[in-house]
């Protein structure tokens, strides 16, 4: 079990709840980026701060309970990934975007839409629109084989296609 | 299943913003969920919190660590009253605490908001009836009470100045007949209902009569 250890001096108040404020944002946004959905996302965060809290030790720099936090959201997800879809995190975590530093950073926000168009501009033409379509316009499948001029079934198995390639994976 | 299928499935549930289903999945299987995933997360904006989620958490939070003696973070009162919304405007009004919350348990308002009732208290005079024009609000002090009387369509009645987000106090906002808090921008109707947030609770209505030229609102013996 993990401690922070108190770096501040104990006259000076910590404002917690100024702190509480900022790192749910970014223990959010960290497990979003890992599970994609919003109730996975709430249900983790909350399983975050209700293991780590009990364990934090204050005053504690930001920095301190960040890391703790991002540490427990880390066990959190790997568990999450582990018991839902029975295989190990650590295996998957190439390649995806660190964790942010600000709740609402500007910066990172742009620098995720970088890498995501960084991703799919690496793609082949197809399956660069396949993934544009449903991610970043978010056209169901059906709408999406219109729009490309596939079936159903084809725009399946090249949204398929395109995820695998786009995590690293070279497919034919 | 195909694994096509699976994927596919797994990827309508991630747009639609639902929890997907559980199923085993082999490693690269998994590594293109996760690049599902991240995708998802780089549409701006997909990836904040809802500020009624990050509210709840910490209610929730502040809670469980007072209950348990945890030995880690604590909440202020202040903030501990700012998260109980209508307790700690009942505070401010000087009533107690778990009066309240024992009553808002049972008794919420329509519009999710929550009136303050009191049984034992005395009426204290505000603001002069005449001084309340049609369809603005005044502020008064009465002790602890931070209030508005509010004239609305010419029927008067009294509301708790402190908003139900952060526990800030509102401002009368004659241009546009409303309620607007400076911190974080949150505003409420004269009949205290939030407008631009919807989660927000009311600000609770004080109970208020008019007694001759003078409109008195109740408050508890010590404010």
């Amino acid at each position: 079990m993990r401690v922070v250890a108190p770096s501040a001096p104990a006259s000076q108040p910590v404002q917690w709840e100024a702190v509480y404020r900022e790192t749910a944002v970014i223990v959010y946004r960290f497990i979003y980026a890992r599970v994609g959905n919003r109730p996975d996302a709430e249900d983790l965060t909350t399983q975050v701060f209700i293991r780590a809290l009990p364990r934090l030790r204050l005053p504690a720099a930001i920095e301190e309970i960040r890391s703790y936090l991002l540490a427990t959201a880390r066990t959190v997800l790997a568990d999450h990934w582990r018991r839902h879809y029975d295989v190990q995190l650590a295996a998957l975590e190439e390649g995806l975007p660190a964790a942010p530093t600000e709740p609402f950073d500007p910066a990172s926000e742009e620098e995720g839409i970088r890498r995501a168009n960084l991703v799919l501009a690496s793609l082949p033409e197809n399956y660069r629109h396949v993934l544009e379509l449903r991610f970043l316009r978010g056209y169901s499948l059906r709408e999406t084989a219109e729009a490309m001029g596939v079936s159903l079934s084809n725009a399946k198995v090249l949204q398929h296609r395109a995820l695998r390639r786009a995590s690293g994976q070279e497919m034919p | 299943m195909k694994p096509s299928d699976r994927l596919a499935r797994f990827v309508d549930a991630l747009l639609r913003e639902r929890r997907p289903r559980r199923f085993p999945a082999d490693p690269d299987e998994a590594k293109a969920m996760m690049a599902a995933a991240a995708l998802k997360s780089a549409r701006p904006g997909a990836d904040l919190p809802r500020q009624e989620f990050v509210q709840d958490l910490e209610r929730r939070l502040a809670r469980e660590m007072v209950s348990a003696g945890a030995p880690g973070p604590t909440w202020s009162r202040r903030r501990l009253l700012q998260l109980s919304g209508a307790a700690a405007a009942a505070v401010v009004a000087g009533i107690g605490i778990d009066r309240v919350a024992q009553r808002t348990d049972t008794t919420p308002t329509p519009a999710g908001g929550r009136d303050m009732a009191l049984s034992d208290g005395r009426w204290i005079p505000v603001v002069a009836t005449a001084a309340v024009a049609r369809d603005h609000a005044v502020r008064f002090s009465a002790g602890a009470v931070e209030g508005f009387v509010v004239n609305r369509s010419g029927g008067i009645h009294a509301l708790s100045a402190v908003c139900t987000h952060m526990g800030c106090i509102v401002r009368f906002n004659s241009g546009h007949g409303t309620l607007d808090c400076p911190c974080h921008g949150a505003s409420f109707a004269l009949d205290g209902s939030p407008i631009n947030h919807d989660y927000l609770q009311s600000l609770p209505r004080l109970q208020s009569r008019v007694n001759g030229d003078m409109v008195e609102v109740r408050v508890n013996r010590e404010a």
